[in-house]
């Protein structure tokens, strides 16, 4: 015998269970506590559209009940109530609602301040759906987009003829079913119709069936997201058709959401699918055709039905041996928790029958939450009952064929119901026929700012249930017509996971070089720097460095942004965008270049290096390129100037050779000239090292002798493991970020994102060798000319720190124990002993400061790099 | 079953007047044109020298300004085949395929840029920066895990 436990005990499951009807089999009734009063709820609706079923299965909160098919071994249990839902101490706060009207969150809690943050943890304690498993194993979700000519949402009679019209015309279609098809119908001809119009969909070609698949909003294109048990659905359909068909009108009157009072569709589906009576004695009040279909099933499947109020029109119709009183009223449902009597008022007077269920079918409103997203303007319109309630089975089909083709049925006024009087209009936010009249005497006068205030329509079932009685209120109110238009339905319409929601997202996208492999087979330990995957140690950093300060080491630097640039206009190009002169470049040179917006903030750095009659190459640093390629393509674009540009940044390569046997090892590898007068500091040539050709850079970013080697990707792997054997003499390691971080702070470089901010200019970096303003244009000058006169209040500054000890990056830098500004960057130095950083400071009393503290350790503001201040070695 | 072969394949990108590049000769490779001033020739690795003298050569005459890059070392490429070759584009991009063949489309696949030469109902070439070839190949196998994906040995493209 297969069981689902629940609280603590097994309960019994039949075939076709859902949660909901194999609890209720089992005795539960009281599945739910209201959100504001803690009230007792029991099953209502069945069709998922009423909170009163929501409960946490397997640990995922807000499960509906109705709508999960019960599977052995499931947990469930319900979501709200201390100590627990059947005796909830909380359920005090309905003796006292009238301390807590509509809208008191507004007003209460406010005063003394001291006491919010304990109301705070309360307020959180008491109210909400459930908690948020925190144990749940991590799951990615997958995503599937289909670009259909037509997607159909509803899979009942007029949305599946709409499918099905539109796929024998040849059109692609997707229909998306939030339940299993037909599994809401109680039985009889609709569902009989259903399955034969979804068999034949089926056999189309051209057609795609969603299984309990639920769109959860329409936004722009149109896009719908439809939440499947296996994917998540993306449709960008043409077309859109909403069929999502009408829900059964929630009757407000005094006791309607005791325990015990039920929808018609509701009860019967117990019955007619589940077998299971709503309850012994079972007063029946109908207003509709389909009432009495509701009315049948429940006495077919064993349910005794003390009295069917119906209207004189049905009452001729009814089953016979049932009491039926003409014309009678539905008045008030008697009860504590769970409902005793029904009140039913005819012309022969008021009478209270004793029950303990009360089925109420007393109209349809459309399920149009989605119809009232979109945007105007979008494709998407409705068929079915969802624009007219209560159609016939053949009118639903012909809707659904008009709406295929485009004609669909004109969207009129709805048949509101009557103005509630008492009794609860929202069952979600528990919000009363009272709450309206309060918030509408405090002035809140439309359906839009009653909802606002009151949250009437704003809990889980989205207004299926209140939305039309928000608006025959707003209606009775008077006024003039715009209040009590229908409200916008926000997104998502039904419940979505956040897992589902984030399907498809969440990947960790690392950018790798070719030589990656090879870094983790060296043992490197790997760290993502901006979107790059990159050694930061290869187990010893200090010997990494010194490396390069005292022998020789390698750095993969494929990373660089690099581009080419070519066409008749690329040096003017380059002028009006570089601050730098760019026309006296000759080939072969190198030029240290800054790259500026136009408030004159420093965007990123790089070289320029001409090429000749083949244009020129440009480097970034390693996370800016791809913004920089649409910062070089936009102005291109702007300018309208003849220019390619071409990004290099994988397909080329670069090891950096770095060290003061730099050169000892490259000649061993090259019998190209690369002897200091031939190929100084600041140039760039082809040579071959190894057999490959790369295009050399002399640069000085580590501050010692330093050739960066540009080569095809393809030629990485063989140039690093031949450098890296033809340097085992001289005892060459590889060195990481780690490494490269102090060597480049030595020489007082900075990193850009690490050490400038969005407004730093170039003087206040001390960049401004690298800015030309005698250049008739470039980008941000006019910026910088207006800051020039405006004095400068803060400037990057290098530190150098007393001892050993290097405060961290992010260290207020304090003056006589005030703060004065930041350490950016800040590491031990090993050639130099002490701690040095790099940081911003501000005036005080008109100058800047000589000598600072950081977490208790002095240093002094220097002028140039910490080691070769002269750059002697760079240039050896 | 879907079968997922990394490919071999030039890349060769033209840069150029967009008129110039209309008559750019295909030289037996597949074309695409990705901007409105640069179209691609995809061939087998083998002909990239050819290809990229060709274009050059056609360019030089036609548009001085135009360049020619082989970026084949910037580019990974798989082919992959079966019935449900498409599907690998629905589970991982918005880019709708067109129903003709042969077809080029382009945009983000796996969150990564990415082109698309869909040659037959079957077979669809796929070509992204080297960069993210480890991801988007797991991406791939992730999220046609239902579809069972057969990876395959690494060989040259077939156009």
């Amino acid at each position: 015998m297969s069981s689902i436990e629940f609280e603590g005990r097994a309960v019994e499951l039949k075939p076709g269970d859902s949660v909901a009807s194999a609890l209720f089999r089992a005795g539960v009734r009281i599945f739910s506590r209201s959100f504001k009063f803690h009230r007792p709820r029991g099953l209502y609706c069945l069709t998922g559209d009423c909170p009163n079923c929501l409960v946490t299965v397997d640990g995922e909160p807000a499960m509906r009940a109705c709508c999960t098919p019960a599977q052995p071994g499931q947990r469930v249990r319900r979501d709200m109530g201390w100590p627990s839902a059947s005796f909830d101490v909380f359920s005090v706060f309905w003796l006292l609602r009238w301390l807590l009207p509509v809208g008191f969150y507004y007003k209460t809690f406010l005063h003394p301040r001291s006491l919010w943050p304990v109301m705070d943890k309360l307020i959180r304690r008491v109210a909400g759906l459930g908690e948020v498993p925190r144990d749940l194993p991590h799951v990615h979700r997958e995503t599937w987009h289909h670009h259909p000519d037509l997607l159909v949402i509803g899979g009942g009679v007029a949305g599946l003829s709409a499918a099905l019209a539109a796929a024998k015309a040849g059109q692609s279609v997707v229909l998306a079913e939030e339940h299993g098809f037909g599994e809401k119908l109680a039985g009889g001809e609709t569902k009989n119709r259903v399955q034969s119009l979804l068999a034949e969909l089926r056999a189309q070609p051209k057609a795609t069936v969603l299984e309990r698949a639920a769109a959860v909003g329409i936004f722009e294109g149109p896009l719908v997201p439809i939440d499947g048990p296996d994917f998540l659905h993306y449709a960008h359909p043409a077309r859109v058709v909403v069929a999502t068909g009408a829900v059964e009108r929630h009757a407000v009157f005094p006791g309607n959401d005791l325990i015990g009072v039920w929808l018609g569709r509701g009860a019967a589906r117990l019955a007619g699918a589940h077998g299971i009576a709503p309850g012994a004695r079972v007063v029946f009040a109908g207003d509709t055709a389909e009432s009495l279909e509701h009315l049948t099933v429940l006495r077919a499947n064993g349910a005794q039905v003390v009295l069917a109020a119906l209207p004189a029109s049905l009452a001729s119709r009814a089953p016979t041996g049932v009491r039926v009183v003409v014309g009678g009223k539905l008045v008030a449902a008697r009860g504590r928790s769970r409902v005793r009597a029904a009140v039913v008022e005819s012309p022969a007077g008021r009478e209270a029958i004793s029950c303990d269920a009360l089925v109420v079918s007393v109209g349809l409103d459309p399920r149009d939450g989605l119809l009232r997203q979109p945007v105007p303007g979008l494709a998407v319109v409705g068929a079915g009952e969802v624009v007219r309630p209560g159609m016939t089975v053949a009118e639903a089909e012909d809707s659904g064929r008009r709406a295929a083709v485009g004609r669909a049925d004109v969207t009129g006024d709805r048949d509101l119901p009557g103005a509630p009087q008492a009794g609860f209009v929202c069952l979600c936010e528990d919000i009363s026929a009272g709450d309206l009249e309060q918030a509408w005497a405090e002035g809140y006068r439309s359906t839009e700012i009653l909802k606002r205030y009151s949250t009437v329509t704003m809990g889980p079932c989205q207004g299926a249930m209140c939305h039309a009685h928000l608006r025959a209120f707003a209606k009775a109110k008077g006024g003039p017509t715009w209040t009590s238009g229908p409200t916008t339905a926000r997104p998502p319409i039904r419940p979505i996971r956040l897992e589902d929601a984030a399907a498809g997202l969440g990947h960790l996208i690392d950018m790798r070089t070719a030589l990656h492999e090879r870094h983790l087979a060296a043992g490197a330990a790997m760290e993502l720097a901006g979107p790059w995957s990159r050694p930061q140690t290869y187990g010893d950093t200090l010997a990494e460095y010194w490396a390069v300060r005292r022998g020789v080491s390698i750095m993969d630097v494929s990373t660089l942004g690099k581009f080419l640039l070519a066409g008749r206009d690329a040096t003017e190009f380059l002028e009006r965008l570089y601050p730098c002169h760019v026309r006296d470049l000759t080939e072969g040179r190198l030029r240290y270049a800054i790259a500026l917006n136009e408030g004159g903030y420093v965007l990123d750095d790089g070289l320029i290096g001409s090429l000749g009659t083949a244009g020129y190459y440009l480097t970034f640093t390693s996370s800016g390129a791809e913004g920089i390629e649409s910062w070089l393509r936009d102005w291109i674009e702007t300018w309208k100037l003849r220019v390619h540009v071409v990004n290099q940044t994988v397909p080329q390569g670069a090891i950096n050779v770095a060290g003061p046997r730099a050169r000892d090892l490259l000649q061993r590898l090259t019998r190209d000239a690369i002897d200091n007068q031939t190929f100084p500091y600041s140039r760039h040539k082809e040579i071959t090292v190894a057999g490959i050709t790369c295009r050399a850079l002399r640069v000085g970013f580590v501050g010692e002798l330093s050739i960066e080697l540009h080569h095809s990707r393809s030629d990485s792997v063989k140039l690093w493991d031949a450098l890296l054997e033809a340097g085992r003499e001289l005892d060459i390691k590889p060195h990481g970020m780690d490494a490269l971080r102090m060597l480049r702070l030595e020489k007082g470089h900075i990193l850009i994102g690490q050490d400038t901010d969005f407004d730093s200019t170039p003087a206040k970096l001390g960049l401004e060798f690298a800015v030309k303003m005698d250049k008739p244009y470039f980008i941000g000058k006019p910026a910088l000319q207006r800051i020039a006169s405006t004095g400068m209040e803060q400037k990057f500054v290098a530190v150098a720190f007393e001892g050993p000890k290097a405060p961290f990056e992010g260290a207020a830098l304090m003056l006589d124990g005030s703060h004065i500004g930041n350490l950016t960057s800040a590491r031990f130095s090993p050639v130099l002993g002490h701690g040095i950083g790099l940081g911003w400071v501000r005036r005080r009393n008109g100058q800047f400061p000589t000598a600072v503290e950081a977490v208790g350790v002095p240093g002094k503001i220097i002028h140039g790099p910490f080691y070769d201040p002269k750059g002697d070695k760079l240039r050896a | 079953m879907l079968e997922l072969a990394p490919v071999r394949a030039a890349v060769v990108r033209c840069f150029g007047d967009p008129r110039v590049l209309d008559g750019l000769p295909a030289a037996g490779a597949a074309t695409a044109r990705v901007a409105r001033d640069e179209a691609w020739l995809v061939s087998p690795s083998a002909a990239r020298d050819a290809l990229t003298q060709a274009a050059k050569s056609y360019l030089a005459g036609a548009d001085p300004d135009g360049i020619v890059v082989d970026q084949t070392d910037g580019w990974s490429a798989w082919t992959i085949t079966g019935p449900q070759a498409a599907m690998v584009l629905a589970r991982l991009s918005t880019i709708e395929l067109p129903s003709q063949r042969p077809a080029f489309v382009q945009g983000a696949v796996a969150e990564v840029p990415a082109k698309a030469l869909a040659q037959a109902a079957d077979r669809l070439h796929l070509i992204v920066p080297a960069q993210y070839a480890h991801h988007v190949s797991r991406r791939i196998t992730q999220a046609c895990a239902d579809l069972d994906v057969k990876v395959l040995e690494s060989r040259e493209i077939a156009l």
